[in-house]
């Protein structure tokens, strides 16, 4: 894990228009996502026993293509099951989230953004989904021997040689696995490894997530 | 008779009842697959092509190629585009217009799927490297829709793909004209690499239902897709909530 993907900084309330923000940089990466929430949904598209969701996932350049609608529909779901609908009927919860800066993990970085700004919103949640990116790379050691190794929050050259990619989100509550994303070849046991290794580091970063919130709140008395 | 009175007032409680006895609607075991039919060759005006059908899910995928120059990125490559297309005739749920979401997000699994796969290396479809390569347009059209797309998405693209004849090309490198020689007699087809297999479960409670039908699809909240190859290695996961 290099210095850069230890690097976790947020700033909650950074839009003042929207009813949560949070401006995330993690490593490399960093997203700003918008809460505008709980709020009126036209009458075909609403829902009588709970609440929608709808994400809409901006580019950093050009209009939202097929893969941001791909990307889009992971934060959706993920939300779908974290923020408890039910307190909600007949309303909507729009969450924007625009990247500003894309050099890996970005799935992973956008879930989060998107949880942080719906804390900041003060939206009541089933449980608060942490994500990781884990990336299996091909790196050359001291030595010049090529062997894969697993990177956690692979930045833009990690991505570059990865052999496969999983974005994993865990339930806080649970610690089970709420959503995942994978593509690229990788055997039945070195998937169950890049879990393990996911799941220790969705601890840390629950653990990082509470010291946003923390710093914003305790103190103002 | 109690399972129509049940059905449209409570289908949340009729399904439930089913789960708790272990069994489904249509009468399958949790863990038990629809009858699968496959055949190739079906558009005979189309360079590959395959008709797919789980259960009553039917998909007809029709590969169309054409000549291109490559992209400046990857020169030597040529490209595969795949598009699912949902249209109005198999379901009632969606209606003539821009592609539905689901259609969306289907097409972007096929596209990511072949791409860190490699089923099928795109070196063997550029003729001259910068010059000219083959494009193919695999388009797939859902003709019945009862759940499980994207089982049936993959199953239908790679069939099609391995169906693919495609007529050997000459550019002839003259100073005067470039000009491109087309022999249909002579055919080659795409040497595919692997055949991974796609296996979708519906996930509702402590439930795991295998290959869900429309209905079931609708009842349940989430959904998990794990794409698997020959060597049991796992090359594509999709899990939602």
């Amino acid at each position: 894990m290099s210095f850069e993907s230890k690097i976790f900084r947020c700033h909650q309330g950074y839009l003042k228009n929207t009813d949560g923000s949070a401006l995330l940089t993690e490593g490399t990466t960093s997203v700003l996502a918008g809460v505008y929430g709980p709020g009126d949904i036209r009458e075909s598209r609403q829902n009588a026993q709970k609440g929608v969701v709808e994400v809409n996932f901006r580019p950093k350049i050009g209009i939202p293509t097929l893969n941001e609608k791909y990307l889009e529909q992971f934060v959706r779901k993920v939300l779908e099951s974290a923020i408890i609908l039910e307190d909600h009927p007949r309303s909507c919860f729009y969450v924007i989230t625009q990247i500003m800066e894309s050099r890996g993990s970005l799935l992973a970085c956008s879930i989060n953004a998107a949880v942080l700004a719906l804390q900041d919103a003060g939206v009541s949640m089933n449980f608060i989904p942490v994500a990781v990116c884990v990336a299996v790379c091909e790196k050359e050691d001291i030595n010049g021997v090529k062997n894969n190794q697993m990177v956690v929050g692979p930045n833009k050259e990690d991505e570059e040689t990865q052999i496969a990619h999983m974005t994993f989100t865990f339930n806080s509550v649970t610690n089970n696995l709420a959503c995942c994303h994978q593509q690229g070849s990788l055997s039945q046991e070195m998937y169950d490894k890049c879990l393990q290794l996911a799941q220790q580091e969705s601890s840390d970063k629950l653990k990082a997530f509470r010291e946003v919130l923390s710093a914003n709140y305790i103190g103002c008395r | 008779m109690e399972r129509s009175i049940l059905l449209q007032p409570q289908p949340e409680e009729l399904f439930n009842k089913y789960l708790e006895n272990d069994v489904r609607a249509d009468e399958r075991k949790m863990g038990e697959m629809r009858d699968i039919q496959m055949k190739p060759g079906v558009i005979s005006n189309a360079h590959g092509s395959a008709r797919v059908s789980i259960g009553n899910t039917v998909l007809i995928c029709g590969i169309k190629a054409e000549l291109t120059k490559p992209s400046p990125e990857e020169p030597g490559r040529g490209l595969i585009i795949p598009n699912v297309e949902l249209p109005p005739l198999c379901s009632p749920i969606y209606k003539s217009g821009a592609p539905c979401e689901k259609a969306q997000t289907a097409t972007k699994f096929l596209d990511n799927l072949l791409k860190c796969t490699n089923i099928v290396d795109t070196e063997q479809l550029c003729i001259t490297r910068d010059v000219l390569t083959w494009v193919l347009y695999a388009d797939i059209i859902c003709i019945n829709y009862d759940g499980n797309l994207l089982d049936a998405s993959v199953t239908a693209i790679l069939l099609a793909l391995a169906n693919v004849k495609l007529p050997m090309v000459k550019v002839n490198e003259d100073e005067e004209s470039d000009e491109i020689t087309m022999d249909d007699t002579k055919t080659f087809q795409l040497n595919i690499k692997s055949l991974p297999v796609s296996s979708s479960f519906a996930t509702f409670d402590k439930y795991i239902l295998r290959d869900p039908t429309r209905k079931e699809e609708a009842m349940t909240t989430g959904m998990v897709t794990y794409v698997v190859d020959e060597d049991d290695n796992i090359v594509y996961t999709e899990k939602n909530c």
